[in-house]
C-alpha cells in the first residue's frame, strides 16, 4: 500500500507540489513565531542577567503594585550606608535608572521605539557595561556612550552632545565607549553612562537613587547574603538576589511577548492553517473523484474499504510530513523575515538573539504539518472508501452520497448560529481579556467554516453577478468560464472561500481598525477641545517642566496637564487616577456626563473624584460613596465620588482627581500629555510655532495642532492595521495556491472538451482567456463573499464594544480595494492553468477515446 | 469567405506522417495525394492503423504533417501560425466525433451557438435554422445529460454546420450509435451535401455507412489503395474484405 501510495504522488507531482505548499506556509508561520519569540525571550533574559553579573543581590524600594509609565519609586540615598554596615556585604552602590535620549547635532536621538536609558555609573564590579575604547566617565559633564549609538550617529570620543532630561537638554562630552556584555543586539536602544551626581541632578533625585546593588564577601553566598539583608533592613525595601531580579525585570518584558505577541503571531500561523486545510479538503475531494475508477479498481482486486481509506489518508501522511519538514526550514526564513518586519514598523527594531534549532519547535512542526494535513483529508479519505469495485468498469460512476451529506446545510446552519452565539457571549461577558478573545476566535472560526460550506448555494448566484460583465465580452471564453465555474458549484465554493477568509479577515481589521480611529479622533475632538497637544516622541511622560513652557507661551491660554499613576481601590481593583489642574479643566475639558456637570472638575482640589462610567460600574460605584485608594508605595487617601463620565478613549480605566491631591499620594508628576487651547482669536498653528521655541530645551516633548494630532493617531492605527495586513497576506497567497490547484485539476478533468473546442476554432489566447475568467469568477466569489463576512462580522464586534467607544464605520474605498486585489488574485493564480491548458495539443486531447 | 480553388473543397499533395525515430519510426501517412472537390460526400475507409484517423486529422489542420502540403479551400495550411490555423478551423471547418463531445454544463443551443460566439459573431437566426434542420428545435433549452446518444449527435452536427464551413470532417460519426440513429445522421449528412452544397469528409469502418457517400477511399498502411465513386454496400464489403485478409 505504501508502494502504491507513493507511486501515486509521484505520479501527481504537481498537484503533490502545491498541496503541500498550503500546508507548508502555515507550518513556517507557526515555527516561524515559536522560533522568533524564543529568539526574543531569549535576548531579554540575556540582556538583564549580563547587567546584573557583577551584581549578588539587589535592594529595591518595596511596591505593592507595578505604578504606571516611569514612576520609579526611589530610596534615600543614606541606605547606601546601612546596607554597607550588614554582615557579609562586599561591597554596596547606589544606582539610577532613568530615561533620556542623546541630542547630537541638535537632532533627538530615537524619536519612537526603543528605550534611551541613562545609567548612574558604578563602580566595579557592578558594572553592567564592558568598556570598548576609552573610559568611564569621571568629572561632571562626562558620559560614556553604548558602541552601537557611536556607529550609527557618527560621533566618538571627545564629541559633545546632549542629554534630554526633565531640566532641558544637558551639554556632555563622550568619554568612553561601551558594549552591553555578550547581546548580539539591543535592538535601537540606548545606553548613556554619567556620574551619579549628575544623574540625580538632571533627574533632581538628589539624595535619591533607584536601588542599591550589593557583592557578597568571598564564601558567602548571594542567597544568604540576600537572608542577612532582608533580615537586617526595614519593611520598606525588597531584596532579591541578581538572577531573581533578572530574571524579574526580563519577565516584565518578556510577559509581553508571551502574553502579546506570541499568541497574535500564533493566530495569523493558524489562521493560514486553516486556510491550507480548505484547499486540502478541497484537493483531495477532487483527486477522490477524479480516481474513481483507479479507487474502484483498488476495490475489485480485493483492497477492503479500510485499505482504500488509507491509501488516501496515508498520502495525506506524506505531503503532511513534508510539508511539516520543509515548513520547519522555512519556518526560520519566517522569523527572520518578521525580524525585517518589525525593523521597518518599529523603528529602532527588538534585541534578537541567535536563532536555535529546538526539538521541540521541530516536533510540533511536524505535528502541525501532518495533523491538520491528515484531518482535512479525512472526509476525502471516507469518501474514497465508499467507491464501489463497479466504479473500475463504468465510466461515469459517482460515489453514492453518504448519509448525513442531506444534513450539510442544516448542520452548517447550527454551526454558524453557534459561531454568532460564541462570538456575542465573548464581547458580552465579564471573563478574562484572553479567554474572551479565544471564545470570539473559536465563534469566528466555526463561522468562517459554516459559510464556507453554506457558500456552494451562493455560487451560481454570485457568478453569475461577477461573470455577467466577462459574457459581455466578445468570445466565448466568459461564457464558458461562467459554466464552467459553477459546474461543481461544491468545488468552487471550497477553492472560493481560501481566499474568502484571507479577505474576509482583512474586510475585518479594515472595518475595526476604522471604528478605533474613529473612536480616538472623536474622543480628541469631544473631550480634550484642545488647539494644541504636547506628548513625548516615545511612549514616556515628558518633563514635568514642559507645563509651565507651554502655559507661559504668549498666546496659550489653558494648558491641561494630564499626570497618571496607578492606584489600588478597596473593593474596586486597580485603577488608573488622573490629577488634573482643576480649573483649567473645567474650562478645557469636554467630557460626556452620565451623571454631573462640568463644574465639579473645578472643585476636585477639594479631595473629590469623578469616576469613569465603565470603572464605576465594575468597581460598584455610585455618587457619594468613598473610594479608598492606595498608591503603588502604599500611601493611602479617599476621595468621594462626586459624579461619573463616559469615557472609553483617554481617562478611562479609573477616575480623576484635583492635582493637589494626586500630589499628597502619587509618586508621577510627569505628565503623558499635555492639552492646551489659545486665546480667542489666536492662529492655533502661530501659537504651535510659539509653542515649540518654549519646548526647545525638551526635545522629548512634541508639539501638535489638534489636526496633526489627530492624523498622527490616524497614522499610528494606520501603520498597526498595514502590519497585520501583511501577516494576513500570507493567507492570501496560500489561497492562490489552492485556485492554482483546482484549475489544474479541473484542466486535466476536461482535456476531452478543450481539445474539441480548440478543434472547433477557440484560440490559445481564447483558451487561456477561459481559464483566467473562471480564476477570477471562483476568486471573485471568495472576495465578495469574504468581504460581506468580515463587515458582518466586524459590525457584531463593534456593536458588543461600543461601550469602549468602537464605532462601526465602513471604509467603503478600501472594501473596492480588497475586491479589486481578489479580481488580481485571481489572474495570478491562472498563469500557470492556463499556460498549461494552451500548451495541451487538441490531438492529444482528442485522442483521449 | 475566399471562392478560389477551383472547386476544390480540400487537396492533399504528397502528404506524409511520421511517428517516431530512426528504426522505430512509423509512417501513418506515406505520400498521399488527394482532392475533395466542393459538394462531395466523400467515406474514408480502412482497418485499424491504416492511417485513416491521421489523415483525417491532417486535412483539419489538427495535426501538422510531416511532409507534403494540405490546402483547404486555397489556403495552404504548412504556412500558417497556430492562431490563423484555429481562425481556418473555426471558419472554413466543421467537426463530427465519435464520441459527440459536447459541452455538459451548456444547453443544446448553447453547444450549437459555441463556434459562433468564439468567433465573435452570434446569429440568433442562424441557430434558430441549424436546430431546425437537425429536427431539434423543442430540444433546445436540454442539457446534453438529458439527449439520447442521436440526438446529441445531431447537436454536435448542428454545432459543425452553423458556421458553415467549406468542408465538414466527421470521425467515425455513427461509431457510439445504434442503427437507427446512425442512420438519421448519415441522412443529415447526407443533406448538408445536397441542399446546403457542404463538402463532407467521412472516417469510418462501417461498410453501410460508406454506402452513403458519394465516394470511397480505402487506405492501408497508411496509402490510398483504392478511391473510387458510388460503391454499393456489396463492393464496399468484398473491398473491406480484401484488404483485411491480404
Amino acid at each position: 500500500m505504501i508502494r502504491f501510495i507513493l507511486a501515486g504522488l509521484r505520479q501527481r507531482k504537481l498537484r503533490a507540489g502545491l498541496t503541500a505548499t498550503a500546508i507548508l506556509l502555515g507550518v513556517a508561520m507557526v515555527t516561524g513565531t515559536l522560533v522568533l519569540t524564543s529568539q526574543i525571550t531569549r535576548a531579554f533574559d540575556e540582556i538583564f542577567q549580563s547587567a546584573n553579573q557583577g551584581v549578588d543581590v539587589r535592594v529595591t524600594p518595596h511596591i505593592d503594585f507595578e505604578g504606571r509609565f516611569g514612576s520609579i519609586p526611589t530610596l534615600p540615598e543614606s541606605f547606601v550606608a546601612k546596607v554597607k554596615g550588614i554582615e557579609g556585604v562586599a561591597a554596596a552602590a547606589p544606582e539610577i535608572a532613568a530615561l533620556g535620549s542623546p541630542v547630537i547635532n541638535g537632532e533627538y536621538v530615537q524619536a519612537t521605539g526603543a528605550p534611551s536609558f541613562v545609567f548612574a555609573l558604578e563602580p566595579p564590579p557592578f558594572q553592567a557595561t564592558t568598556l570598548a575604547s576609552g573610559r568611564y566617565p569621571q568629572a561632571s559633564g562626562e558620559v560614556a556612550v553604548n558602541q552601537g549609538l557611536a556607529d550609527s550617529r557618527g560621533v566618538g570620543i571627545g564629541s559633545r552632545m546632549g542629554i534630554a532630561t526633565p531640566k532641558g537638554v544637558r551639554p556632555v562630552t563622550i568619554t568612553g565607549l561601551v558594549t552591553f556584555a555578550n547581546i548580539s543586539s539591543i535592538g535601537g536602544a540606548t545606553i548613556t553612562i554619567a556620574p551619579i551626581a549628575d544623574v540625580q541632578r538632571w533627574y533632581q533625585m538628589e539624595g535619591k537613587i533607584n536601588s542599591i546593588a550589593v557583592s557578597a564577601k568571598p564564601g558567602v553566598s548571594p542567597t544568604e547574603l540576600a537572608r542577612s539583608l532582608a533580615a537586617g533592613l526595614p519593611r520598606t525595601v525588597d531584596v532579591a538576589t541578581g538572577q531573581q531580579d533578572a530574571a524579574k525585570q526580563a519577565k516584565r518584558t518578556t510577559d509581553a511577548i508571551n502574553n502579546f505577541l506570541r499568541p497574535a503571531l500564533l493566530a495569523f500561523g493558524f489562521i493560514a492553517l486553516f486556510v491550507g486545510a480548505f484547499i486540502i479538503f478541497n484537493t483531495f475531494s477532487i483527486t477522490v473523484a477524479q480516481r474513481l475508477r483507479e479507487l474502484g479498481l483498488l476495490r475489485t482486486i480485493g483492497a477492503s474499504r479500510r485499505q482504500v481509506m488509507w491509501s488516501v489518508v496515508g498520502e495525506a501522511l506524506v505531503i503532511g510530513l513534508v510539508a511539516g519538514i520543509v515548513g520547519l526550514a522555512a519556518g526560520y526564513g519566517f522569523a527572520w523575515l518578521l525580524v525585517k518586519v518589525f525593523d521597518a514598523f518599529l523603528p529602532g527594531g527588538i534585541p534578537v538573539a541567535a536563532a536555535q534549532l529546538s526539538p521541540g519547535i521541530a516536533l510540533i512542526a511536524l505535528l502541525v504539518g501532518v495533523g491538520v494535513t491528515v484531518v482535512a483529508a479525512l472526509i476525502p479519505a471516507f469518501r474514497a472508501s465508499r467507491v464501489p469495485p463497479i466504479a473500475a468498469l463504468r465510466e461515469g460512476a459517482e460515489i453514492p452520497p453518504s448519509r448525513i451529506s442531506r444534513f450539510t446545510p442544516i448542520i452548517s446552519g447550527v454551526l454558524a448560529a453557534a459561531g454568532v452565539a460564541l462570538i456575542v457571549s465573548g464581547l458580552t461577558s465579564n471573563g478574562d481579556a484572553t479567554d474572551r478573545l479565544l471564545i470570539m476566535a473559536l465563534g469566528s472560526f466555526l463561522v468562517f467554516a459554516a459559510i464556507g460550506a453554506l457558500s456552494r448555494y451562493a455560487v451560481p448566484f454570485l457568478a453569475r453577478v461577477i461573470g455577467w460583465p466577462l459574457e459581455r465580452l466578445p468570445g466565448a471564453s466568459g461564457a464558458l468560464a461562467r459554466r464552467n465555474a459553477t459546474r461543481n458549484p461544491a468545488r468552487t465554493a471550497a477553492t472560493a472561500a481560501a481566499l474568502m477568509i484571507g479577505i474576509g479577515l482583512v474586510a475585518f481589521v479594515a472595518v475595526f481598525a476604522q471604528g478605533l480611529k474613529a473612536s480616538f479622533t472623536d474622543a480628541i475632538d469631544n473631550t480634550l477641545r484642545g488647539d494644541l497637544i504636547v506628548t513625548g516622541r516615545s511612549f514616556t511622560p515628558i518633563p514635568a517642566g514642559t507645563v509651565t513652557a507651554t502655559a507661559s507661551t504668549p498666546g496659550v491660554r489653558d494648558v491641561v496637564a494630564a499626570v497618571t499613576d496607578r492606584a489600588k481601590v478597596d473593593g474596586a481593583g486597580k485603577a488608573i487616577v488622573y490629577g488634573l489642574d482643576p480649573a483649567a479643566a473645567e474650562r478645557t475639558l469636554g467630557l460626556e456626563w452620565v451623571q454631573g456637570s462640568p463644574a465639579l472638575l473645578g472643585q476636585l482640589n477639594s479631595g473629590t473624584a469623578v469616576v469613569e462610567s465603565q470603572y464605576a460600574k465594575s468597581g460598584n460605584l455610585a455618587v457619594g460613596d468613598i473610594i479608598y485608594a492606595a498608591s503603588s508605595t502604599g500611601k493611602r487617601s479617599q476621595f468621594r465620588v462626586a459624579g461619573i463620565y463616559k469615557d472609553p478613549d483617554i481617562f478611562n480605566q479609573g477616575f480623576i482627581v484635583g492635582q493637589l491631591p494626586f500630589q499628597r499620594v502619587f509618586a508621577a508628576r510627569d505628565p503623558i500629555f499635555l492639552v492646551a487651547t489659545v486665546d480667542p482669536g489666536r492662529d492655533p498653528v502661530a501659537v504651535k510655532d510659539a509653542v515649540a521655541r518654549s519646548l526647545k530645551p525638551y526635545p522629548i516633548a512634541q508639539v501638535r495642532t489638534n489636526a496633526e494630532y489627530r492624523d498622527e493617531i490616524s497614522k499610528q492605527v494606520d501603520s498597526i492595521l498595514y502590519l497585520l495586513y501583511v501577516l494576513l497576506a500570507m493567507s492570501v497567497v496560500i489561497s492562490l495556491f489552492g485556485i492554482v490547484n483546482t484549475l489544474v485539476l479541473s484542466i486535466t478533468e476536461r482535456i476531452r472538451e478543450i481539445g474539441m473546442l480548440r478543434a472547433i476554432g477557440l484560440t490559445r489566447s481564447q483558451l487561456r482567456r477561459m481559464v483566467r475568467y473562471e480564476s477570477v469568477i471562483t476568486s471573485g466569489i471568495g472576495g465578495v463573499i469574504g468581504i460581506v463576512l468580515g463587515v458582518a462580522l466586524a459590525w457584531v464586534f463593534c456593536l458588543g464594544l461600543a461601550d469602549q467607544g468602537i464605532v462601526f464605520r465602513v471604509p467603503w474605498l478600501q472594501l473596492v480595494v480588497f475586491f479589486v486585489v481578489s479580481i488580481a488574485a485571481g489572474v495570478l493564480a491562472a498563469v500557470l492553468p492556463a499556460r498549461r491548458a494552451a500548451r495541451l495539443d487538441p490531438l492529444d486531447a482528442l485522442h483521449y477515446e | 469567405m475566399s471562392t478560389n480553388g477551383d472547386g476544390i473543397a480540400v487537396h492533399a499533395e504528397g502528404l506524409g506522417r511520421r511517428y517516431g525515430e530512426g528504426e522505430a519510426a512509423i509512417d501513418a501517412l506515406a505520400d498521399v495525394t488527394v482532392s475533395f472537390p466542393k459538394g462531395q460526400f466523400a467515406a474514408v475507409m480502412g482497418p485499424s492503423g491504416s492511417g485513416k484517423s491521421t489523415l483525417l486529422h491532417c486535412l483539419a489542420g489538427l495535426d501538422r504533417p510531416t511532409s507534403g502540403e494540405v490546402t483547404i479551400d486555397g489556403t495552404a495550411l504548412s504556412g500558417l501560425s497556430d492562431r490563423d490555423l484555429t481562425v481556418l478551423r473555426r471558419t472554413a471547418i466543421g467537426f463530427i466525433f465519435q464520441s459527440f463531445n459536447l459541452l455538459p454544463m451548456l444547453t443544446a443551443r448553447e453547444n450549437v451557438e459555441l463556434p459562433l460566439r468564439i468567433a465573435g459573431r452570434l446569429d440568433s437566426a442562424r441557430v434558430d435554422a441549424t436546430l431546425a434542420d437537425v429536427a431539434l428545435g423543442d430540444r433546445a433549452t436540454h442539457r446534453p445529460a438529458e439527449l439520447s446518444g442521436g440526438q446529441q449527435q445531431r447537436v454536435a452536427i448542428a454545432r459543425a454546420l452553423v458556421s458553415h464551413p467549406t468542408v465538414i470532417f466527421a470521425d467515425e460519426p455513427t461509431g457510439n450509435l445504434d442503427s437507427t440513429s446512425g442512420h438519421e445522421i448519415l441522412h443529415l449528412l447526407r443533406r448538408a451535401v445536397d441542399e446546403g452544397g457542404r463538402t463532407v469528409v467521412m472516417v469510418t469502418h462501417d461498410p453501410r455507412a460508406a454506402v452513403v457517400a458519394d465516394r470511397v477511399l480505402m487506405l492501408s498502411d497508411g496509402r490510398v489503395v483504392m478511391d473510387r465513386p458510388g460503391m454499393t454496400a456489396d463492393e464496399i464489403y468484398d473491398a473491406v474484405r480484401t484488404l483485411d485478409s491480404p
